[in-house]
């Protein structure tokens, strides 16, 4: 694995404060989707970025509710993981996609979400996740604020207290993490 | 039905719920969705958007978009970030409130509707479903299907009345919001009455419009008048004791009492394929003979008119519904105002009550007190009868309406155990939530919503409303 000193330092002060969860129990499980995914497969580890100086807000990005670069991602002990989430190896089994836990492998993991680049510095990240969900506003916060630290202008789709669930692409405007 | 079925059934709706459909299912679940402004989900105890029970979560948004929402943890309830802001503005426009003056109306601040109007900017639900009804938006399909959640042909009926020369012109804004949340309650109530499998009116069924306007006009109305009452079982002396009863309950149309000002009498609104009766209760009609000539006149209107006559809104000033001497009437206005007062009190019984009395002011008060209409259209009634004018009153004590009348019409009104539902929601609106609300087709949180009060509060007094606007 690369040498990340920017993501490193910004995910390990999430998970000093953090909490390891296992897989939700109301997430519905697939045949096959604790099957572990390799790099072969198309499974990487997040880099550190180089816009981190950047604080250029420009336009609101506008990704619909259903993009097709999508990438699924999970904070795991270790790493920040993640992968395109409509793949060959997803579509072999049941769900025919990827779940956050092929990324796991069905381990803990302390949460999940979609992300979606704009351009190669530029991404727009939730925490929609079934199995390791996002709890709350601060929660998505203390997520998309390690994502800005590791070097990547970041806009957060943010947390509906409606809902109690991280808000969908698509159906509102993500918030610029500065 | 296959296990998969059964299974993901009991996903969807609990392993509690029972049976073979999800509207089965849903009807005995347990569950709670619960949804904000873009999105749906099941309910949990930190969720603080509306609460929806099963069947009401079912009927609006349909079963594959429930399975989402299990499924997947949430699941979209709008396609873009354009709506629900789009229907919110637009019916802010054809409407022509500004954004400020509407914030007014609603209670909030200016800033709050701006951000409801901005695309992709979220608010809380509970704000949307307090401005929706004041729109004529029903804030269940707000943003998930635009085309249902706001009836185009109210809109544009809204907007011309306001730039267009018919009478009365000029409506006051608040008069608008008042119309506009009318309309919602009259379509909210017809829709939750079909919830509760309340079948329309046999009796209203048996009322078919009549396109005869023919001179004279007065004439028709009170031919029209007079079938009325036979259909309704009426003995030829007989008063309607009644008329607010008669009209929601026995003819199960939707009236709603609101506060419109005091130039405007009454309306009849149709909000999608739902009519019903708007009636002031500020102005003229707080003397409660006055306001049964409006709901009798706008009752005429509803019955009889044909429905290219009716509009999706017509409004009637106080002066449209007793007539102003020297203006020419519209024969529409002509033929309710006769319906409405022989319908009240039928003129072969105030000619023999004539016939009998020898000081006309002594037969104009003996007409009001029994049939329960204002001194002014019993002394028109007389008049017109008998083709002769009856001399001012002078120092004559005249009558007003005793307590019992005022009781008869008022009681659901004065009763009304929740004190911040509005007058528009009380009577047969409130019983109708409440029957909905005990037979699970709706949440506690969406009667109370509907109510305008709290769920603890509701919650307490359900059964008080249901006794106080039993039919």
């Amino acid at each position: 694995m690369a040498l990340n000193p920017l993501t490193t330092a910004a995910f390990d002060r999430y998970r000093a404060s953090a909490e390891l969860k296992g897989m939700h129990a109301d997430a519905p499980r697939y045949d096959g989707d604790s099957d572990q995914l390799t790099a072969a497969d198309g499974l990487e580890e997040w880099l550190d970025g180089v816009s981190g100086g950047s604080t250029s807000k420009g336009r609101i990005p506008v990704v619909s509710a259903k993009p097709e670069d999508v990438r699924l991602w999970v904070v795991t002990p270790e790493n920040v993981l993640h992968a395109v989430e409509i793949c060959a190896f997803g579509a072999e089994r049941e769900a025919g996609r990827l779940k956050h836990s092929n990324l796991t492998g069905g381990a803990d993991a302390f949460s999940g979400g979609e992300l979606v680049f704009i351009d190669g510095q530029t991404i727009v990240v939730n925490g929609c996740s079934g199995r390791y969900r996002v709890g709350s506003t601060a929660e998505m916060k203390a997520l998309a604020g390690p994502f800005r630290a590791s070097g990547y202008r970041v806009w957060n789709m943010g947390y509906s207290t409606d809902t109690n669930r991280p808000a969908l692409f698509g159906t509102q405007d993500p918030e610029w993490v500065a | 039905m296959s296990d998969a079925n059964v299974a993901l059934l009991d996903r969807v709706f609990g392993p509690d719920s029972s049976g073979n459909t999800p509207e089965a299912r849903a009807l005995s679940s347990k569950r709670e969705f619960v949804r904000g402004q873009t999105m749906l989900a099941e309910a949990s105890p930190e969720a603080t958007g509306r609460r929806l029970s099963a069947r009401e979560a079912l009927k609006i948004f349909g079963f594959e978009v429930l399975r989402s929402a299990v499924e997947d943890g949430q699941v979209a309830l709008v396609r873009d970030k354009f709506e629900p802001a789009t229907t919110i503005r637009n019916r802010r426009e054809a409407l022509r409130f500004t954004p400020e003056r509407f914030a007014r109306l609603v209670g909030l601040k200016a800033s709050l509707i701006h951000r409801a109007e901005t695309p992709g900017a979220v608010s809380s639900i509970h704000l949307l479903d307090r401005l929706s009804p004041y729109l004529a938006i029903d804030e269940r399909y707000l943003g998930f299907n635009p085309g249902v959640s706001a009836d185009a042909k109210l809109g544009v009926r809204f907007r011309r009345l306001a730039h267009s020369d018919e009478r009365p012109t000029g409506l006051a804004p608040a008069a608008v919001g008042a119309l506009a949340e009318a309309a919602w309650v009259i379509a909210r109530q017809a829709s939750l009455a079909e919830d509760v499998g309340e079948k329309g009116s046999d009796l209203r069924r048996q009322f078919a419009p009549d396109s005869s306007y023919a001179f004279p006009t007065y004439a028709v109305g009170y031919r029209l008048a007079q079938r009325a009452r036979r259909l309704l079982g009426l003995e030829l002396g007989e008063p309607i004791l009644n008329l607010r009863k008669l009209i929601e309950d026995e003819l199960r149309i939707p009236l709603i009492e609101t506060e419109l000002g005091n130039i405007l009498a009454g309306a009849t609104i149709a909000n999608g394929d739902h009519r019903g009766i708007v009636v002031n209760i500020q102005g003229r009609n707080e003397n409660v003979w006055v306001r049964r000539m409006t709901l009798a006149h706008e009752l005429g209107h509803l019955l009889w008119d044909p429905v290219q006559k009716l509009e999706s809104l017509m409004v009637d000033s106080y002066d449209d519904v007793e007539g102003v001497p020297d203006r020419p009437q519209d024969p529409v206005e002509i033929r309710a105002n006769a319906f409405a007062v022989a319908f009240l009190a039928p003129p072969s019984v105030v000619e023999h009550i004539i016939r009998n009395t020898d000081d006309p002011w002594d037969a104009i008060a003996q007409i009001s007190e029994r049939f329960g209409i204002s001194i002014t259209a019993s002394r028109a009634h007389v008049q017109n009868l008998c083709q002769f004018r009856v001399s001012h009153s002078g120092r004559r004590q005249l009558p007003g309406p005793s307590e019992e009348w005022k009781a008869r019409e008022d009681y659901t009104n004065d009763f009304f155990p929740l004190p911040g539902t509005p007058i528009s929601r009380r009577g047969r609106f409130a019983w109708t939530v409440v029957r909905a609300l005990e037979e699970r087709m709706i949440s506690l949180d969406t009667a109370a919503t509907l109510l305008k009060t709290d769920v603890s509060t509701l919650d307490q007094r359900k059964s008080d409303v249901r006794n106080v606007t039993a039919p």
